[in-house]
C-alpha cells in the first residue's frame, strides 16, 4: 500500500493538493452551521438507569421537565437593612415581580413568599430564591439567559447559581479558555517548530497538516450530526486532539523525510523511503490510537460516545492528512523543503542529526539494565501511590474560579447559610391504578412513611405529606373530593398525573457527597409496598450513582478492549508477542503514575494555589476515562515511532543492543520534540480557569512527559535489553499470521539501509 | 383558599373610594394545609374597573373586573393569556344554588384603632356563615377573624358608583374557577360583598376559613383550617393609565 501511495504521491502531487484543497474548501463550507447542529445537552445520562426512567417519567408522564436556578440576593448598600426590613423586600420583590412574569419559569419558592428561615442568611443580610425553569430542548441554557438577563437590580445583587448555572458558567469559561489555548499553542508552536526543523518552510508543514485535519475533522462531525446527537465538546476534542496529533505525525514524516533527503538527494526515492517507514508507522499509530478512542463507544452514555467519535475522526484525519496530502506537499517541496533556514537553528539541527547522546545514553541505560529497570519501576510505582486513595466525585462549582457567578453563589450557600442544598432526590412513583384512589395513596402513604425513616432524610415532600395533622383516611377523602378543597387540587396537580406521582427527598448531607449516594442506594433497596407497581429514584445523587456504576461496569471492558485492540495492531507492525504485552504494561504504569499525580494534585489539593485551583476533594470520573483513552493512544504512539526504528535497525543487521541504541538515537529527538509540541498544545489547555480542563490538559501534559522521559529513555531500553532475542519473537502460528500480512516494504527499506549503514 | 382570598381583595376594592384612581399596595399571608404562601397585593381602581395583582408561588397574575361591561378577565402574564368571562353567565347558575336569607355576617367593633395613611382603621369582629354542600355534605362555610375597616373618611363618599354597581340585581364577584366547582359558595361570598360595600374602608383582615358540620367532610375541613391576612401598607390617588385596566398587547384572549 505505501509504495503504491509513494508513487501516487510522487508522480502527481499537484492533484493531490488540489483535491486536498477542494476539500478543504468544500469543508469548510459545509461545517460552517456545524454549532448549530451540535447539541448544548452534553448526555452525561447513563440510558434506561433510574436516574433517566426518573427524568423520562417526569417529563412524559407528569408533564414536568424544569431545572432549578438559584437567586442569591445581596444588599449593595448597608442603607438596605437585613432581610426582613420593608426596603429589602421590596427590592427583592421588584425583582421576582419581573421573574413571575417569565414565561420559562414554572414557579418561585423564596424567602419573602414563603417565610422559610433556610431561605435567610444566617447573619440577615443575603437571601435566596429558587425559580423552576421549563428545560426546553436545550437543558433550558436559552432560557438561563433570558432570566439572566431580565434579573437586574439597582438596589440589590442577584448572583444566579444551581447546577444548571454551573453548567452554563462552565461552558462559557470552556469556550474562552479553548479559544485562549488554541490561539496561543498556535503561535508558540509555529516558534518551536521553526526551532525544531530550523527551517520556516519544514515548519509550517505541521501547521498545515494541523489545519487541514481540524477542518475535515470538523466536516465529518457534522456529517454525524444527521444520525446521532453530538455534544459541543465534540468540537474541542476535535481542535485539541486533530492538532496535537497532527503535528506529531508530520513531524515525523518531514523529519524522516529531511533525514531521507540528507542521505539521498533523489527527492522520489526519499520519499517512498518515507512512506514505507515513517508513513507507516503513522498510518499504525493513527490506527492504534483511534481504535483506542473508538473504544470510548462502549460506554452507555452519550457523552463519552461523542468523545470517542470525535477522538477517532480527529485521529483518522490526522492520520489520512499525514500520509496523503504531506507527501504531496513534500514531493512538490523536495529540497525547498529544507527553504528559509535559520543559520544558528539550521547549525544546531545539523548537529543534532550526527549527535550521538542518545545512542551514548541508550548504551548507558542498557548496561545497567536491572537497576535502571527497578529504579524506573519504583519511580513509576511511587508516582502511582496516590491512586490508591483516589476517591471518584462528581464536578461541582468548585470546578470553576473563585470569581465565577455560580460558584460564589455556592460559596455563600456553603458558609452563610444553615441548609442550602436544593437538589432534593426525585422518587417517581407508579401506583397500581390512579395514584389518587385508596390502593395508590396507601402505597404511595407507606413508601413516603419508610422513606421518612432513613437515616439522613429531613423531609419527604409529596401527595400525602403536606400536613402531619392527616392521616391516610383523611388523604382518601380529601383526593376523593379533590375540588372541594382548591389547595388539594393544586397539590395534585402538582404531584401526580394518573398512575403516577413524584415525591421529593430532602436530606442532611450535600448532595455531592458518598453519604447522599447511600441514601439513593438505600431507597432502591426497598420493596415497592402493596399498591405500588415500581418506582425510580433520580435527581444529582442518584445520577452520579448511576454515572459511577455505569463507568464500574464498563470501564474495566473498555480497558480490555484497548489492550486488545493495541495489543493486535501491534502484533501486526512488529510481529512480537512480548513487545506489545511490555508496550500495553509500561503503558499501564506509566497512566498510574499519570493519575498518582492528578490525585495528589486536584483531589488532595497540593499545588492548588500555585496551579490556581479550589482543591476538589475528588476525581471527576469523566477526565479519569478521556485521558485513559487519550494518554493511552499517545504514549503507544511514541511506542510505535521508537520501535518501529529499532525493528527497522533489527531488519538491517544489527544486534539488539545496537539497533536499540541505534532506534532511540534516530527517534529520540524527534520523540522529545514531538512531545515537546504536544506539550506546548497541552500546556495551554492546561492553563485554563476550569477544573476540568485544567485536569485535562495537565494529565495528559504528564502522561505525555512521563512517557518521553521515564518510560521512552529508560524503562523501554531496559527492558529491550533484558529481553534479548526474545523482542521479536512469537510463537509459529502468530509468526505466520504475521508474515503473511506483514508490510514487506521494510525489506527494502533494509536494504537500502543496510548500504547506508556499510558506507 | 384561594377563592377566600381573591374575595378579600374584592372587599377592599368594593370598599375603595371611586372619585379619583386609586392604587392600593398590600401584603398577604396564606396558611393552608402545611404550607405558608407570603405575597404581593396590588389594587387599582377607577370608576366600575378594577384591577387585582398578585403573586402565587412566584406566577404573576391579574384580575381586571369590569362592573360596567359585567366581564371578568383573568390574566396569566407567564403564559401571556387572558380568559374573559361574562359575569352573568356565572351568575346564573351561581343564583339557583344559594339564597341570600341564609347568609349571616356580623360585625363587632373591639375598640382598637391603627391609622393606615389619613385613615382611621378601627377593628371589627367578623363572622360569616352560609350554608353550603361539600361532596354532597350540608356544612357551614365560616369565616371568623378581625376586619379593620376606615368609616367617614373623605374619600367614602365617592364610592358611591362602585356601591351602585355592586347593588344591581345581577352582580357576581368572584373567580370563575370557584362559581363552577362551588357556584353557592361562590355567590355566597358575592353577596358578603356586597353587604360590605357599604361599610367603610378596608384596611386589613385576618380570618380563619373552616367548614362547621358534624361529617367527615367537615371533620377534615377542621384538619385543613386555613388562615388568610391581608394588610394594606400604603395607597395613592395619582392617576392611572387607562392600560392598566386593559389586557396586555400581543396577549391571547380566550373566552371560555
Amino acid at each position: 500500500m505505501f509504495p503504491f501511495l509513494g508513487g501516487l504521491t510522487g508522480r502527481h502531487p499537484w492533484l493531490i493538493v488540489w483535491l486536498g484543497a477542494i476539500l478543504v474548501a468544500l469543508g469548510s463550507l459545509y461545517s460552517l452551521d456545524l454549532m448549530q447542529r451540535l447539541t448544548l445537552a452534553p448526555g452525561w445520562e447513563v440510558p434506561d438507569s433510574g436516574s433517566d426512567a426518573t427524568v423520562r417519567v417526569m417529563r412524559d408522564q407528569l408533564g414536568r421537565d424544569e431545572t432549578p436556578v438559584i437567586l442569591l440576593f445581596r444588599p449593595r448598600s448597608a442603607e438596605l437593612g437585613d432581610a426582613d426590613s420593608p426596603a429589602y423586600r421590596a427590592a427583592v420583590e421588584e425583582v421576582l415581580g419581573a421573574v413571575a412574569r417569565n414565561a420559562d419559569v414554572r414557579s418561585v419558592l423564596s424567602y419573602h413568599g414563603s417565610g422559610d428561615a433556610r431561605f435567610r442568611s444566617r447573619d440577615g443580610r443575603q437571601v435566596y430564591a429558587v425559580a423552576q425553569l421549563a428545560r426546553g430542548s436545550d437543558e433550558g441554557l436559552a432560557a438561563f439567559e433570558r432570566l439572566r438577563a431580565q434579573v437586574r437590580s439597582e438596589r440589590v445583587e442577584v448572583l444566579l447559581g444551581g447546577e444548571l448555572a454551573t453548567y452554563y458558567d462552565i461552558r462559557a469559561q470552556l469556550e474562552i479558555d479553548i479559544l485562549r489555548a488554541e490561539v496561543l499553542s498556535f503561535l508558540v508552536l509555529a516558534v518551536l517548530l521553526v526551532w525544531v526543523f530550523g527551517s520556516v518552510v519544514a515548519a509550517m508543514l505541521p501547521l498545515i497538516v494541523g489545519g487541514v485535519t481540524i477542518i475535515l475533522s470538523v466536516a465529518w462531525l457534522k456529517w454525524f450530526t444527521q444520525f446521532i446527537d453530538i455534544s459541543v465538546y465534540a468540537a474541542n476534542v476535535v481542535s485539541m486532539l486533530g492538532l496535537a496529533l497532527a503535528i506529531d505525525y508530520a513531524l515525523f514524516i518531514v523529519s524522516r523525510f529531511r533525514e531521507e533527503l540528507a542521505r539521498d538527494p533523489d527527492v522520489h526515492a526519499s520519499l517512498m523511503t518515507t512512506l514505507r517507514t515513517a508513513g507507516r508507522t503513522v498510518a499504525y499509530s493513527g490506527l492504534t490510537v483511534a481504535a483506542s478512542l473508538f473504544c470510548l463507544l462502549m460506554l452507555p452514555q452519550r457523552f463519552f460516545q461523542n468523545m470517542g467519535l470525535a477522538g477517532g475522526i480527529s485521529v483518522a484525519g490526522a492520520m489520512l492528512t499525514s500520509i496523503l496530502l504531506l507527501p504531496a506537499l513534500l514531493a512538490l517541496l523536495g529540497h525547498r523543503v529544507n527553504r528559509l533556514a535559520l543559520p544558528v537553528l539550521a547549525r544546531r539541527a545539523a548537529r543534532q542529526s550526527d549527535g550521538g547522546r542518545w545512542y551514548r545514553f541508550s548504551y548507558f541505560v542498557m548496561r545497567r539494565a536491572w537497576l535502571v529497570l527497578i529504579a524506573t519501576l519504583g519511580l513509576l510505582l511511587l508516582l502511582g501511590a496516590p491512586v490508591l486513595h483516589m476517591v471518584i466525585g462528581p464536578a461541582d462549582s468548585k470546578s470553576l474560579p473563585l470569581s465565577a457567578e455560580s460558584r460564589r453563589v455556592q460559596d455563600s450557600l456553603e458558609q452563610k447559610f444553615q441548609h442550602a442544598d436544593m437538589s432534593p432526590l426525585v422518587v417517581t412513583v407508579h401506583t397500581r391504578g390512579p395514584v389518587q384512589e385508596a390502593a395508590g395513596l396507601a402505597g404511595l402513604h407507606e413508601l413516603t412513611r419508610r422513606i421518612r425513616e432513613l437515616p439522613g432524610v429531613l423531609a419527604v415532600k409529596g401527595l400525602v405529606s403536606i400536613d402531619d395533622k392527616l392521616e391516610l383516611a383523611d388523604y382518601e377523602l380529601l383526593y376523593a373530593y379533590p375540588e372541594q378543597f382548591a389547595m388539594a387540587a393544586e397539590t395534585l396537580a402538582t404531584y401526580a398525573r394518573g398512575e403516577h406521582s413524584v415525591l421529593y427527598v430532602e436530606y442532611a448531607h450535600p448532595h455531592t457527597s458518598p453519604a447522599a449516594r447511600e441514601l439513593v442506594r438505600a431507597i432502591r433497596a426497598m420493596a415497592p409496598p402493596p399498591g405500588v407497581q415500581s418506582f425510580h429514584v433520580g435527581g444529582f445523587p442518584a445520577f452520579h450513582l448511576d454515572y459511577l456504576e455505569s463507568l464500574g461496569k464498563w470501564v474495566p471492558w473498555i480497558i480490555l478492549a484497548i489492550v486488545l485492540v493495541i495489543f493486535v495492531l501491534l502484533f501486526f507492525m512488529l510481529g512480537s508477542v512480548l513487545i506489545p504485552l511490555k508496550a500495553v504494561l509500561t503503558n499501564l504504569l506509566s497512566l498510574s503514575a499519570t493519575f498518582g499525580a492528578l490525585v495528589w494534585v486536584f483531589q488532595d489539593g497540593n499545588l492548588s494555589s500555585w496551579l490556581n485551583f479550589t482543591p476538589q476533594g475528588s476525581m471527576d470520573g469523566t477526565i479519569l476515562v478521556l485521558i485513559f483513552a487519550a494518554a493511552f493512544g499517545l504514549s503507544i504512539d511514541y511506542e510505535v515511532f521508537l520501535l518501529s526504528r529499532v525493528k527497522e535497525m533489527c531488519q538491517h543487521g544489527q544486534d539488539n543492543q545496537r539497533a536499540v541504541a541505534t532506534g532511540i538515537q534516530r527517534s529520540g529527538p524527534i520523540i522529545t520534540s514531538a512531545a515537546l509540541l504536544i506539550g506546548v498544545v497541552l500546556g495551554a489547555f492546561a492553563m485554563g480557569e476550569v477544573v476540568f480542563m485544567k485536569a485535562m490538559g495537565l494529565g495528559l501534559l504528564l502522561s505525555v512527559i512521563v512517557d518521553a522521559t521515564l518510560v521512552r529513555m529508560l524503562l523501554v531500553p531496559a527492558s529491550l535489553r533484558l529481553l534479548g532475542h526474545l523482542n521479536w519473537w512469537a510463537p509459529r502460528p502468530l509468526m505466520r499470521l504475521y508474515q503473511r500480512f506483514n508490510m514487506s516494504e521494510l525489506n527494502s527499506v533494509a536494504a537500502r539501509g543496510g548500504r547506508e549503514n556499510e558506507r | 383558599m384561594m377563592h377566600v382570598f381573591v374575595w378579600l381583595a374584592l372587599v377592599l376594592a368594593v370598599a375603595a373610594p371611586a372619585r379619583a384612581d386609586l392604587s392600593l399596595v398590600g401584603r398577604s399571608t396564606v396558611n393552608a394545609m402545611g404550607m405558608q404562601g407570603i405575597g404581593q397585593e396590588g389594587l387599582w381602581l377607577r370608576k366600575t374597573k378594577l384591577r387585582r395583582d398578585m403573586i402565587d408561588r412566584g406566577k404573576a397574575y391579574s384580575h381586571l373586573y369590569d362592573l360596567a361591561s359585567r366581564e371578568i378577565t383573568i390574566i396569566d402574564h407567564s403564559l401571556r393569556q387572558a380568559r374573559v368571562y361574562a359575569m352573568s353567565a356565572l351568575n346564573q347558575d351561581a343564583d339557583a344554588r344559594f339564597s341570600s336569607k341564609n347568609l349571616r355576617l356580623d360585625l363587632n367593633p373591639t375598640g382598637r384603632k391603627h391609622q393606615l395613611q389619613g385613615w382611621n382603621c378601627l377593628e371589627n369582629r367578623i363572622h360569616v356563615a352560609m350554608p353550603v354542600e361539600l361532596a354532597g355534605e350540608k356544612v357551614s362555610f365560616e369565616m371568623v377573624g378581625t376586619i379593620w375597616l376606615a368609616r367617614n373618611e373623605p374619600e367614602q363618599a365617592e364610592t358611591a358608583p362602585f356601591v351602585k354597581a355592586v347593588q344591581e340585581p345581577d352582580f357576581f364577584m368572584g373567580i370563575p374557577a370557584l362559581a363552577s366547582k362551588s357556584p353557592a359558595q361562590a355567590k355566597g361570598l358575592s353577596e358578603v360583598v356586597k353587604r360590605l360595600a357599604p361599610l367603610g374602608l378596608l384596611c386589613a383582615v385576618d380570618v380563619e376559613t373552616r367548614y362547621e358540620g358534624a361529617g367527615r367532610m367537615a371533620e377534615l375541613s377542621r384538619k385543613l383550617a386555613s388562615r388568610i391576612a391581608v394588610t394594606y401598607e400604603k395607597y395613592s390617588t395619582d392617576a392611572l393609565k387607562e392600560e392598566v385596566f386593559r389586557i396586555p398587547e400581543g396577549y391571547q384572549v380566550v373566552r371560555p
